[in-house]
């Protein structure tokens, strides 16, 4: 106990302390993990933009640890890089209000890791066209969501 | 101005629309002080996810809001030794006059060159869009800024060069 | 399609205001005081009076129907002001026994009792006691987990509504033995000691303000997250029967008013008032008050293309003069209060917010 006069003593006063409630939060083991790269990776090879997007913002995992989130944005990535900036628009317009809110989720989490601020520029651009289409509202979303990755 | 700059700026400007929704909040921790969320860090329930806008691997900004406060931090551009050397000087010499700037912080956050501090004062007495713009205008005053000094600076020293070398000649 | 009276009364802004019942007067925040404005003369507001007695923001008031004036503040307390004689206020002060900042102040419609809300994650619930000549109050503790920011009556004066930073909408009893006659059965519950908890319901972001509607059969709230909830009660204990979200793509709101049982009006950071109409089969956001996109600016002629495209590159914004808003209100509106109504409900409402501004708006 040397630097006592340095501990933080509102840690331990328990009328202090917030828990936040409860929530499901999806988790993946590494097999689920992996059956839904491959699939991730077979629609983006076989051209099919749409579909990989909508897989990646389906359900992604939040509740996984770090190495899991790191391999599954890894495959998010390169479904993102994969579409042809012309297609973006189509695709942002054919998602559901929850599924561009987990898409913008996806692009902050993207560019918070190394390997996404790579291909910041890809991103942005994303970002830029969901905006310009939906506004906003994803962004407000994500800032409140309790699930990040 | 380059093509990529634009979808970096109008990312940021639309984050930082949605971070700068801020309000009178008083410490939930330490009796009559009211003091910005975002640097306390203790009272997690006012906190929002922080935001990260990348444009490449250095050169980012990070927008960290919670109920009355937001702190933008941004990492500037530098590719090289002479570039970062320049970043240090200049924000140094915009920190050292941190009083009359009213949102700059005194330091940044570790591993950015700059930060600020907008708290529902500045919120309260200034129009938003223009502190937006204002932080806009210098992410991208910065970047021009730091390029003619180092065409200055540049130049300058193969003057120097030559004016030394010329006794040789 | 709706008029408005503007009203510039502060140049900090206004965190809270309440018109007196025959809409004459105006008492606002400011800073650390309450001023009260007269409106009834033509031409500019007249300042009345100023209440000082707070040390510190002053962040809400309210006047009961029979013309106190109620103040709380972040130096923790409340003040109820009586009207004297001569047209001045007397301060009594509230023994409200918290620790932390007071946010929010509501009078119950009996006039008999008021509720505080605060950072001290406690809901304050006030009376006067004649024997001792002073406001003393009882605390709603549990289970509150974070500062509560809003709170509303039920008609009845025991049930209470209240949505805090923990991202929950709560409704509470508040009955008080010996102040309060025993209330009838409701949709909320039969036997209500103080502190029920009648709902709980969690939003899952800062429930900025909560509202019973005119029926009081539901609550409404608007939530961090741009959305209004509509939380309505089932017939078991603490049983939520039905939640309806409506979503829209504007900034967060801070505070929302029943126009009627089938609508809503919510404004906020985007400055200007929306209007939400449903009824329980679902709620969606039908019109906006005083919409930017109906109007043009004026200072057209300025600009050139050069400079449109300058911007453009510039700031990545085509906004050339982003200075003045279009909207009424040039800041976030904080508060809506109904202003008058008549049998079919609200008429017009009354808006304060950050620039100083009261604007009293026509549904």
């Amino acid at each position: 106990m040397e630097d006592w006069r340095r501990i933080d003593v509102d840690q331990y006063d328990p009328d202090l302390q917030y828990e936040p409630d409860p929530i499901d939060v999806p988790a993946y083991s590494a097999q689920q993990l992996d059956s839904l790269v491959t699939e991730i990776r077979s629609s983006v090879s076989r051209g099919d933009a749409l579909g990989a997007i909508k897989l990646c913002v389906a359900q992604p995992p939040y509740g996984s640890d770090s190495a899991i989130k790191t391999t599954y944005l890894q495959a998010v990535l390169n479904a993102f890089i994969s579409v042809r900036q012309s297609e973006i628009p189509n695709i942002v317009k054919s998602l559901d209000m929850d599924e561009t809110d987990t898409l913008v989720k996806l692009l902050y989490s993207l560019m918070s890791i190394k390997e996404g601020q790579k291909s910041g520029g890809v991103l942005l651009g994303w970002f830029d066209k969901v905006v310009e289409i939906v506004g906003e509202r994803p962004i407000v979303s994500y800032v409140n969501s309790s699930l990040t990755l | 101005m380059s093509q990529s700059l634009k979808p970096y700026l109008t990312a940021v400007r639309h984050s930082l629309n949605v971070a700068l929704c801020l309000e009178n909040f008083s410490s939930q921790i330490v009796e009559r002080h009211n003091y910005p969320e975002v640097e306390n860090k203790k009272t997690t329930e006012v906190l929002l996810n922080p935001m990260m806008i990348s444009r490449n691997e250095n050169e980012r900004v990070l927008i960290e809001p919670s109920i009355n406060s937001v702190r933008v931090s941004i990492k500037i551009k530098q590719s090289d030794e002479i570039e970062s050397i320049l970043v240090d000087k200049f924000t140094r010499f915009l920190t050292k006059r941190a009083e009359n700037f009213l949102i700059l912080r005194r330091t940044p956050i570790p591993d950015y060159d700059i930060s600020f501090l907008l708290t529902n004062y500045h919120n309260e007495v200034m129009m938003k869009n223009k502190l937006i713009d204002f932080i806009i205008e210098f992410m991208e005053d910065v970047d021009k800024e730091i390029s003619e000094m180092k065409l200055f600076l540049n130049s300058r020293a193969r003057f120097v060069a030559e004016a030394y070398l010329s006794v040789f000649d | 399609m709706s008029q408005f009276i503007e009203l510039n009364l502060s140049k900090d802004p206004i965190y809270d205001h309440c018109f007196s019942q025959d809409r004459k007067s105006v008492a606002i925040t400011r800073q650390n005081n309450v001023e009260i404005y007269d409106l009834s003369a033509a031409g500019k507001p007249k300042l009345l009076t100023v209440l000082q007695h707070h040390d510190k923001t002053v962040t809400a008031v309210d006047i009961s129907k029979d013309g106190k004036i109620v103040t709380c503040s972040q130096d923790r307390n409340a003040l109820v002001w009586e009207p004297t004689a001569g047209g001045e206020y007397k301060p009594t002060l509230v023994l409200l026994r918290i620790n932390r900042a007071a946010t929010s102040v509501k009078w119950s419609p009996c006039g008999s009792k008021f509720a505080v809300g605060s950072s001290a994650r406690v809901i304050a619930v006030c009376y006067f006691e004649v024997e001792n000549d002073w406001w003393i109050s009882k605390h709603i503790k549990r289970p509150l987990k974070s500062t509560v920011l809003s709170l509303d009556w039920h008609e009845n004066s025991v049930l209470l509504a209240c949505g805090s930073t923990d991202g929950h909408v709560r409704v509470f009893s508040t009955y008080i033995k010996g102040v309060d006659t025993k209330p009838p059965a409701t949709v909320w519950g039969e036997r209500l000691p103080f502190q029920t908890l009648c709902l709980d319901y969690n939003v899952g972001s800062w429930v900025h303000d909560v509202k019973f509607d005119p029926s009081y059969s539901f609550v409404a709230a608007v939530g961090n997250d741009s959305a209004v909830y509509f939380v309505y009660p089932g017939p078991g204990e603490q049983e939520v029967a039905g939640v309806f979200k409506a979503r829209t793509s504007y900034l967060p709101f801070r505070t929302l008013i029943f126009a009627s049982p089938t609508k809503v009006v919510a404004a906020g950071h985007n400055c200007h008032p929306i209007v939400f109409e449903g009824d329980s089969n679902g709620w969606q956001q039908t019109y906006a008050i005083d919409d930017p996109a109906t109007k043009t600016k004026t200072s057209h002629e300025s600009q050139s293309a050069l400079n449109l495209f300058r911007q453009l590159d510039l700031k990545g914004s085509s906004d050339a003069n982003s200075g003045e808003l279009l909207t009424v209100h040039q800041n976030t509106i904080n508060v809506l209060r109904p202003f008058q109504a008549d049998s079919h409900g609200l008429l017009r409402f009354s808006s304060c917010g950050n620039d100083g501004k009261i604007v009293i708006f026509d549904v």
